[in-house]
């Protein structure tokens, strides 16, 4: 058994730069998705690594994209928020995660292999969409 | 009278840290916490320290049967969490062994702690990429997990600090001894 010398238990200047560098890093790698503008979000829903829809978040309602093995609904809501109401998952994380609204959030089903992503609209040559 | 230092066996100590890992990790999962998936790792502590007295072998031992016995009794077996917290667990061991033998002129035990909770977080990360076929949206992610890695790898370091000063007082022996 080897007991560490004294000086290896002390914080050290290492130890700072180390701490500072990661919290740094990834406040600035977290700010960057806000920059887009909050009023033109659109959900995306991606299902097996294919994005199955591209929803607008002032579309209230319900969906369900469920399959023989999958049972997953989810609702934007009229204060455009998204919310997981129902997943057969084991674990239950992605219900009981809290409501996105932000660009760059994210709820996601690991045993369902589903992610829910906000983002900032693509500028594309339509001016409107409706739905 | 000078007093000896005890004599003890290591599997004996690796098995009493293993013990005590895997009940940590199963009595932390019960607790209330903010987020589902926001865990401080309190089982990590005697990780840590069984790469710190006994090196890199006796730390991948007492990780690999903690994640093994406490998953036994969490019913995760077999289940992504459970690949996931295999990856995590293999590379922020083999990155806190290396760093402990070949740069510990630059980080103590709490730097170590802190690369161990970003590089667990990071090896979790790869299994759930595999899973969702490399979408971008996981990118996103990075960030909040580095963020609560380097977080909770403080406090689990500075814990760990406690832990060792305790454990060499009670043992009274001089520093470096093998």
């Amino acid at each position: 058994m080897y007991f560490p010398e004294e000086k290896n238990l002390k914080l050290k200047p290492g130890d700072i730069i180390l701490l500072a560098f990661f919290i740094l890093f990834s406040i600035v790698l977290f700010l960057k998705p806000f920059t887009a503008k909050s009023n033109d979000l659109i959900l995306e829903v991606i299902k097996d690594g294919k994005i199955v829809y591209e929803l607008s978040l002032s579309s209230s309602g319900e969906w369900d994209i469920s399959d023989e093995k999958v049972r997953f609904r989810f609702a934007i809501l009229k204060d455009k928020k998204v919310t997981v109401l129902d997943s057969n998952c084991p674990q239950q994380i992605c219900v009981k995660s809290k409501m996105i609204s932000k660009p760059g959030e994210t709820i996601i089903c690991i045993p369902n292999k589903i992610i829910l992503t906000i983002k900032g609209k693509e500028k594309t040559s339509v001016d409107t969409t409706t739905y | 009278m000078i007093r000896q230092p005890i004599k003890y066996k290591e599997d004996l100590i690796i098995a009493v840290f293993i013990i005590l890992a895997s009940i940590f990790n199963i009595v932390e999962t019960a607790l209330p916490r903010p987020i589902p998936w926001l865990r401080l790792g309190l089982g990590n502590i005697f990780i840590i320290s069984g790469i710190i007295f006994f090196g890199f072998k006796a730390g991948l031992i007492i990780g690999i049967s903690k994640l093994i016995i406490s998953s036994l009794f969490l019913g995760t077996i077999f289940s992504p969490a459970f690949f996931m917290g295999l990856t995590g667990t293999l590379l922020s061991i083999i990155i806190m062994s290396f760093t402990w033998k070949y740069l510990k002129k630059f980080f103590s035990v709490v730097g170590i702690s802190m690369l161990g909770g970003v590089f667990h977080n990071i090896g979790q990360m790869i299994v759930i990429l595999i899973i969702m076929n490399f979408s971008k949206a996981l990118i996103i992610q990075f960030p909040i997990i580095i963020f609560f890695g380097t977080g909770a790898g403080f406090v689990i370091g500075l814990i760990t600090v406690s832990f060792i000063k305790k454990w060499e007082a009670h043992f009274h022996a001089p520093p470096l001894t093998r």
